[in-house]
């Protein structure tokens, strides 16, 4: 960040430059320095207690401040002001702490890029906590999605002599060869034939194995002109064979 | 730390909504037309009916059942069942459960109640209520599973 002060002089609170407007050469303030003056110029002419200051710029930063040391920086900070030609800037108040003179203008620039020590790195570090961020969301998305997936049907897609029969509970690789027969007998018995049309979702449920009674379901589900289900006929069966 | 306390926050109200709110079903409207073969000691029984099940939200329903009834003895009937249902809950992600309020019988339905009892008995053990499974096959449909069998596929409407 770039502050114009009184017109005359630019402070740049990143690298701690101080020098005359239109000029190259300045003085370069030490970090502490640049600290204080930051803080000071950030209070905008208010009061910033001796307390205050020792926690903002020393304490802050790992640092053991002192009354002694903030008098010498504020020393410096005016023997700078002064060799710039800018006297009285920094005011003491008395058993409080110290204030910028609010009669000095002082302008301060928010939007200098030019002027920034890495903005490369400052823009990565942003991008990357993004990225984290949303990273880390569709990961947990997808797994939560994944999660509730568990509940539904497990359908099992098989062809069978040009019909696509889905079925919704697990079977072995017999039973599945008989039950495609019986699939096919039932279809045939209600005159109903397989296209790429017709969803055929089948399903038999026994206490002990697919050869004892139970209750059958054969839903047979026809798409319409925009592929979806617009009708579906089911043949459900109790206590009877799946072919009838 | 801004990005770690957004990313706390989110994943917070995203296992919030996957875990403890149930994915939005209502309004669910579903007809299936069905030929149920029911077979009993005294012979097999036809029911050849469209069924329009409809959970309007969590605590109202409603379940239609109109078609013809051949019992077993190659006797025909007309059933024309409507039955209001209430004091819905869902039970889990999947499964709704609603008690009946009041079976409305039409003015043409002459199936016996022994015989709607047999058939109903099929959606449901209970007298008093409703329990079903509701599970999405393809975008509008689904397949609806009491707590012995699948029970009919539907489409949504």
């Amino acid at each position: 960040m770039i502050f114009h002060i009184a017109d005359s002089i630019i402070f740049n609170g990143l690298d701690g430059t101080l020098k005359p407007e239109y000029e190259v050469e300045g003085l370069k303030l030490s970090l502490t320095a640049t600290k204080l003056l930051l803080v000071l110029l950030e209070s905008q002419g208010e009061v910033c207690g001796r307390e205050f200051l020792l926690s903002a710029v020393w304490d802050n930063e790992g640092l053991i401040g002192s009354n002694g040391n903030l008098n010498q920086y504020i020393s410096i900070l005016r023997k700078s002001f002064g060799e710039l030609g800018l006297s009285d800037f920094i005011i003491t108040v008395p058993r409080t702490g110290f204030r910028l003179n609010n009669s000095v203008i002082i302008v301060r620039e928010d939007n200098s890029t030019d002027l920034k020590p890495n903005p490369v790195s400052h823009f990565t570090k942003s991008k990357l906590g993004i990225y984290t961020t949303s990273l880390a969301l569709v990961i947990l998305t997808a797994i939560l999605f994944f999660y509730k997936k568990q509940d539904q049907v497990k359908q099992e897609n098989i062809t069978y002599q040009g019909c696509n029969i889905t079925y919704l509970s697990q079977y072995s690789k017999e039973e599945v060869a008989n039950l495609n027969s019986r699939v096919l007998r039932i279809l045939t018995k209600k005159g109903l034939k397989c296209d790429p049309s017709k969803i055929i979702y089948f399903d038999h449920h026994s206490s002990v194995n697919i050869k004892d009674l139970g209750r059958s379901l054969l839903s047979v589900c026809q798409k319409g002109s925009d592929h979806r289900v617009m009708k579906c006929d089911n043949f459900y069966y109790y206590n009877l064979k799946a072919d009838g | 730390m801004k990005y770690i306390l957004i990313t706390i926050i989110v994943l917070i109200a995203i296992i919030f909504f996957f875990l403890f709110l149930p994915p939005a079903i209502y309004p669910f409207k579903c007809i299936a037309f069905s030929e149920y073969n029911l077979l009993k000691k005294t012979g097999n029984i036809k029911f050849n009916i469209a069924q329009d099940l409809r959970f309007y939200n969590e605590q109202n329903g409603l379940l239609d059942l109109r078609g013809e009834v051949e019992d077993e003895f190659g006797g025909k009937y007309i059933l024309e069942r409507k039955i209001t249902l209430t004091s819905g809950k869902r039970i889990d992600n999947d499964t709704v459960e609603y008690k009946f309020l009041k079976v409305e019988k039409g003015k043409v339905d002459d199936t016996s109640e022994e015989l709607y009892e047999i058939l109903i008995s099929e959606f449901t053990s209970s007298k008093e209520s409703l329990q079903l499974d509701l599970l999405q096959l393809r975008p509008n449909v689904w397949v609806i599973r009491t707590s012995t069998s699948f029970l009919m596929a539907c489409y949504t409407y």
